[in-house]
């Protein structure tokens, strides 16, 4: 009987790897070999065994940006997008496995995804200077998709203020001198009163960090904020854009040797593979949407994902107006995904609705639904895991946020009573 | 529920999957397993290999205890997954697929594309090369206790140029080969089976005739659907076990089709929980 947490790295993972040190009592160190007293996993397993640890997945792990799936165990990566990768249950995408993105309507919410995906990719590889964990494939896109992407998330403009303040009074000034003794001291206990009376410390103690900081993942995930630019910019170490033809060989052939030159320089490397607006007009030639071009397209690249299934991860992004979902693209595209969920953003009337119950509470009106149509291996297992209308997302500058929806309950209006003219007044009146 | 009303799955009235007689006939049976969004047939197939393989269903059945070594050759062709997929995944079913010496994999999917067919407008040549490749290793194969599963060969209809009636014929002459053939599709509605397309390009026209005719071909025919009131925590969905056009006993005397509708749960840890409906 273990009392290892389903999250350990059973004979895996690598102190080796900066700043995953042991976290916590009870953490054993790891290295390539195997526990002491301990025989590793046997490839063939009872019938009510769990699912098994893959002794080969574990050179993945090396990298700090992957971790250990929740749910099996297999190196996974983060979408870079906290509350999707709760969604999808593993926390974060398994690699050699993909997401697919629809979107209905004419908002772009999939491109803040996708966004953050390939951010985050870029991100990984500014961990050590010397040491490149991340490369992102750009498919379909020009190098100006990538002039937008988020930059990291500083906190809120009162901790920004804070922050410069406390910045500008390190500096070494005669001002600062002069107050250095007794103003400062005193506006920190001024500070900690205005704090104790408010509540904040308490609140600050109470405040359950996010379960990736302070975990051995430090570097799993970042936070985005999408009204910062990402700075400085990804370089070609970082993304390489690969146009779409149409040929779909020609397009496989090029993105597999990315694939082959990175992984050939360092094993444990995550590629993220990016197709923002996967058929959208503006990027693709109409022969594209052709079954005979984008099936074996679809299909090749799923390969890619089984062949390299330590190294690379997929995002796509396609739009349900364009294609719809009871369409023959759409359940192609569908049935070779991975995973996917459809973004649903309200109609003009359930969004007046939302606003008017949450008048007074605006950061907590949402703007679509979060369906689910397959989480990686769960579906493929025969899970039934299609959940329609039961999550709801709310795209803000700190994170794009995915919560359980429920219908807000709008105030009763106050009672209007009629007049005998016909008109209206808020006041009762006894005749 | 309590575990006390589960079910055995039983495809014959002789209380077997794939059933001794047919292995031991003469005749080769043709069974389609379908398929829609949310309910993936994988545990149904493994409990189908193991069956095939040394007589066991672990998940699906109690009652077949008796395991029989090399019990039939298996030959799987899939266009969906590699050889991996299957390893990993029947090792619930306490197999060792890499190693074991009755199951041969045919990986149509990791080259499909790429190698295989290269020009997907004009592919009948070129699936007729990939199916001929098929039909020598299963005709490499000595024993003739064969069974055979294709996995989602409607990807060569959505994708290439070939159309139904070519696939069928080819299809056909795998059925020939084996004493069961099993073949494993998806069959949504309207996105893959339509009875009202028309244009014959059109990737779910040919899908639904592939569908209609392959049904009017089959002995019996196992379909998976989603429960029709909607998603249900403890339910996944429902399993029919129907009789196809031909019946088996007019191909294998006292052979009969166990006709069952099942519910049947999968839960996270892949156990499987039949309930009759």
């Amino acid at each position: 009987m273990s009392f290892r947490k389903r999250s350990d790295i059973i004979g895996g993972g690598s102190s080796a790897v900066p700043g995953r040190a042991p976290s916590g009592i009870g953490r054993a160190p790891v290295g390539s070999g195997a526990i002491p007293g301990r025989t590793p996993a046997h490839p063939r397993l009872s019938i009510n065994s769990r699912i098994p640890v893959e002794v080969e997945e574990i050179s993945a792990l090396k990298n700090p940006s992957v971790r250990p799936s929740l749910i099996s165990s297999q190196p996974t990566v983060s979408t870079g997008t906290g509350d999707l990768d709760k969604l999808l249950l593993h926390q974060g995408l398994p690699l050699g496995h993909s997401l697919l993105v629809e979107e209905s309507g004419t908002t772009d919410f999939a491109s803040v995804i996708l966004r953050a995906f390939v951010s985050q990719g870029i991100m990984h590889n500014r961990i050590n200077k010397d040491q490149i964990n991340s490369h992102v494939i750009a498919v379909g896109i020009s190098t100006q998709w990538t002039a937008n992407l988020p930059g990291l998330y500083k906190g809120s403009s009162k901790d920004q203020k804070k922050a410069k303040i406390l910045a500008n009074e390190s500096k070494v000034s005669v001002s600062n001198l002069a107050t250095s003794t007794a103003g400062v001291t005193s506006r920190v206990d001024n500070d900690l009163k205005i704090a104790w009376r408010y509540g904040v410390n308490s609140k600050q103690k109470s405040a359950s960090p996010e379960p990736f900081e302070n975990s051995a993942y430090e570097y799993y995930i970042n936070q985005f904020d999408i009204t910062q630019k990402l700075a400085p910019g990804p370089n070609a170490q970082d993304i390489s854009f690969v146009p779409v033809g149409l040929s779909h060989i020609q397009l496989i052939q090029q993105i597999q040797s990315i694939i082959q030159r990175h992984v050939k320089l360092n094993p444990a490397i995550v590629i993220r593979i990016a197709i923002p607006g996967l058929l959208n007009p503006t990027g693709y030639n109409p022969l594209s949407s052709s079954p005979t071009f984008l099936y074996p397209f679809v299909h090749s690249l799923r390969a890619i994902l089984r062949q390299y299934s330590q190294n690379v991860v997929l995002v796509a992004s396609l739009s349900s107006d364009l294609y719809p979902r009871d369409s023959n693209v759409a359940h192609v595209l569908e049935s070779l995904a991975d995973s996917c969920i459809h973004l649903q953003p309200f109609n003009q009337e359930m969004t007046q609705l939302i606003e008017r119950a949450y008048k007074n509470e605006p950061s907590k009106i949402q703007q679509g639904l979060v369906n689910i149509v397959k989480l990686p291996v769960l579906s493929e297992k025969g899970m039934m895991m299609i959940h329609e209308g039961e999550y709801a997302f709310k795209n803000g500058r700190k994170k794009f946020e995915i919560e359980e929806w429920g219908i807000p309950v709008e105030d009763s209006e106050k009672e209007e009573h009629t007049t005998a003219e016909g008109g209206t007044t808020k006041k009762n009146l006894d005749f | 529920m309590s575990s006390g009303q589960n079910q055995d799955l039983i495809l014959f009235k002789d209380n077997s999957l794939v059933s001794e007689q047919i292995l031991n006939s003469k005749a080769s049976l043709l069974s389609l397993i379908t398929h829609v969004q949310g309910t993936s047939p994988a545990w149904l197939t493994n409990s189908l290999i193991e069956n095939a393989l040394c007589g066991t269903a672990a998940l699906v059945n109690n009652d077949l205890t008796k395991k029989v070594d090399n019990r039939a050759e298996v030959i799987l062709i899939s266009f969906l997954h590699s050889k991996d997929h299957y390893i990993k995944n029947c090792r619930k079913n306490g197999l060792d697929l890499a190693t074991n010496p009755s199951f041969t994999f045919v990986d149509c999917f990791t080259k499909l594309f790429t190698e295989t067919i290269k020009t997907p407008e004009k592919a009948s040549s070129e699936v007729a090369n990939l199916f001929g490749n098929i039909i020598s290793t299963i005709s490499k194969i000595e024993n003739s206790r064969k069974v055979v599963f294709v996995e989602a060969p409607e990807i060569l209809l959505q994708a290439t140029s070939v159309s139904s009636d070519e696939l069928l014929a080819l299809l056909l002459k795998v059925n020939r080969l084996s004493r069961q053939l099993f073949v494993i599709s998806s069959r949504d509605y309207n996105t893959v089976f339509n009875l009202d397309s028309s244009v014959s390009q059109d990737p779910v026209f040919k899908c639904t005739d592939f569908l209609v005719k392959l049904h009017h071909r089959s002995q019996y025919n196992i379909s998976l659907q989603p429960l029709s009131t909607g998603r249900a925590n403890d339910i996944t969905g429902s399993l029919a076990v129907s009789t196809g056009a031909i019946p088996v006993d007019s191909l294998i005397p006292n052979l009969y089709v166990n006709e069952k509708e099942y519910i049947f749960n999968i839960t996270k840890d892949s156990n499987v929980r039949l309930f009759l409906r």
